[in-house]
């Protein structure tokens, strides 16, 4: 795991352990930028979800945007 | 348990006899009931103002039926069943504030406030949240019938009695000056409940008849004499008792709760008392309301949860505060003074040849007309939604 990588999952632990959920739509899609370069537009779109879940979760203006990224990419009505 | 054997409760009240011991003391029973009595009728589970904001969900255990009341964006209250329709997972378990969606906790499956499933997470494979088999349209969260009456959320369970505003127009129609105006509720101070060792429809027995006033409740004697009230009989769909004598609390800077406004002479000295049929007791004053719904938890256990609400949002705010601890108070009195009763009644009835008690012809009439519905209600159904 790369540097940066270890950073986010350490900040996505985090988030998780105290509940943060509006800190995670923003780490997931940071996630989901991060793996697209790396693994493709599955991994990408595997994050991009969990963002989306936890910005529909918490009424987060993003799910708009995140929405719209899954579709374009097939993976969302 | 048959038709048969009810046919000494459907008859009038000189002659009747009351509903048998096995309504109160039969598990079996208990849960006939549940299906024919409270989840055929319109039944009350909750008060919208525990819900008072968009996104506002309450899961409510209903008989053993999970509900969950949720606010929705258009201010509305619904009413869903708490069950995920993907692996049946409850959705909310306890009292929240959901953010945009109701999400499960399980696989995340999300429904909008208005129950519409709106995602399906990986449902298709990792980062795929689609699958041509799952059609969301047809997926979302199953609807119970609901209404919001004087802060009352009613449900029926079962889909098939008719519309509310026709099942409950008589009772309506009796308090029409009173329907439309807003409902007050303060908060903590005007809210408390009893857990009580009978069978919830005792309490509905005792609530409709002023006959045991003067003995269980004394205080009243001096102002509010047994001749000083009146039977209120709607057959088949709620019955009660009123008074001629409501006296409007006073402080001691000489101060009344603000009134309801443009009410008729009736209402001056007037109060009156019903149960809608089947679980819910509520009362009328020129000044303040109350309400109270009976939650049946077992045959011989019920959860009697009290609201007391006011006529205007000031008396709410803290210059009446002092004021409407006295009325908590006082009602709190009133209705713990009937617990021995209830509780009584419901031990009584494991007196095996008790034979369901013989009314007064005079002063029995209203918790008649309850045990002759509970009665219909068991042998000829409700009247089914046309």
């Amino acid at each position: 795991m790369q540097p940066n990588e270890e950073h986010l999952d350490r900040r996505l632990r985090d988030a998780h352990a105290c509940g943060d959920k509006q800190a995670l739509v923003g780490l997931y899609a940071e996630a989901a930028e991060m793996k697209e370069e790396a693994q493709g537009i599955d991994a990408e779109c595997y994050y991009l979800t969990l963002a989306y879940v936890y910005a529909l979760d918490t009424g987060a203006a993003e799910a708009r945007d995140l929405h719209a990224r899954l579709k374009a990419r097939g993976r969302e009505e | 348990m048959t038709a048969h054997d009810l046919s000494a409760v459907l008859t009038s009240v000189a002659t009747a006899r009351g509903l048998p011991n096995e309504h109160y003391v039969s598990d079996e029973m208990f849960e006939i009931e549940k299906e024919q009595v409270l989840f055929d009728n319109w039944s009350a589970i909750g008060f919208a103002k525990d819900v008072p904001e968009t996104g506002d969900a309450l899961p409510v255990d209903f008989l053993g039926m999970p509900l969950l009341a949720v606010r929705g964006k258009d201010d509305a209250v619904r009413v869903y069943q708490n069950t995920c329709r993907h692996r049946g997972m409850i959705l909310v378990s306890e009292k929240k504030k959901v953010g945009g969606v109701i999400r499960c906790p399980y696989h995340s499956w999300c429904y909008a406030l208005s129950g519409e499933l709106v995602a399906t997470p990986h449902v298709g494979g990792p980062g795929h949240n689609t699958h041509e088999e799952i059609r969301r349209g047809e997926l979302g969260l199953i609807e119970i019938r609901s209404h919001v009456w004087r802060d009352i959320i009613f449900v029926n369970i079962s889909g098939t009695a008719p519309d509310f505003t026709d099942y409950a127009a008589e009772a309506i129609r009796a308090w029409g000056e009173f329907e439309g105006k807003p409902l007050y509720h303060s908060g903590a101070d005007s809210s408390f409940s009893f857990d009580v060792a009978c069978n919830w429809k005792l309490a509905v027995e005792n609530y409709c008849e002023s006959y045991h006033l003067p003995w269980v409740h004394p205080g009243l004697n001096s102002y509010s004499r047994l001749e000083d009230h009146y039977h209120i009989e709607e057959p088949g769909k709620f019955s009660g008792q009123g008074t001629l004598v409501y006296r409007p609390m006073i402080s001691e800077d000489s101060r009344r709760f603000p009134d309801f406004g443009a009410l008729s002479e009736k209402w001056e000295a007037g109060a009156e008392y019903i149960t809608l049929y089947p679980n819910v007791l509520l009362g009328v004053h020129r000044d303040h309301a109350f309400a109270i719904i009976l939650e049946p938890k077992a045959k011989d256990r019920t959860v009697e949860h009290v609201e007391i609400y006011y006529a205007a949002e000031e008396a709410t705010g803290p210059k009446w505060e002092a004021m409407r601890r006295v009325n908590s108070k006082m009602w709190y009195g009133v209705f713990e003074e009937d617990l021995f009763v209830v509780e009584g009644m419901q031990k009584g009835r494991n007196g095996r040849y008790f034979d369901g008690g013989k009314f007064s012809p005079v002063m029995d009439g209203p918790t008649h007309l309850f045990h002759h519905w509970v009665a219909s209600q068991l042998t000829e159904g409700p009247v089914a939604a046309e």
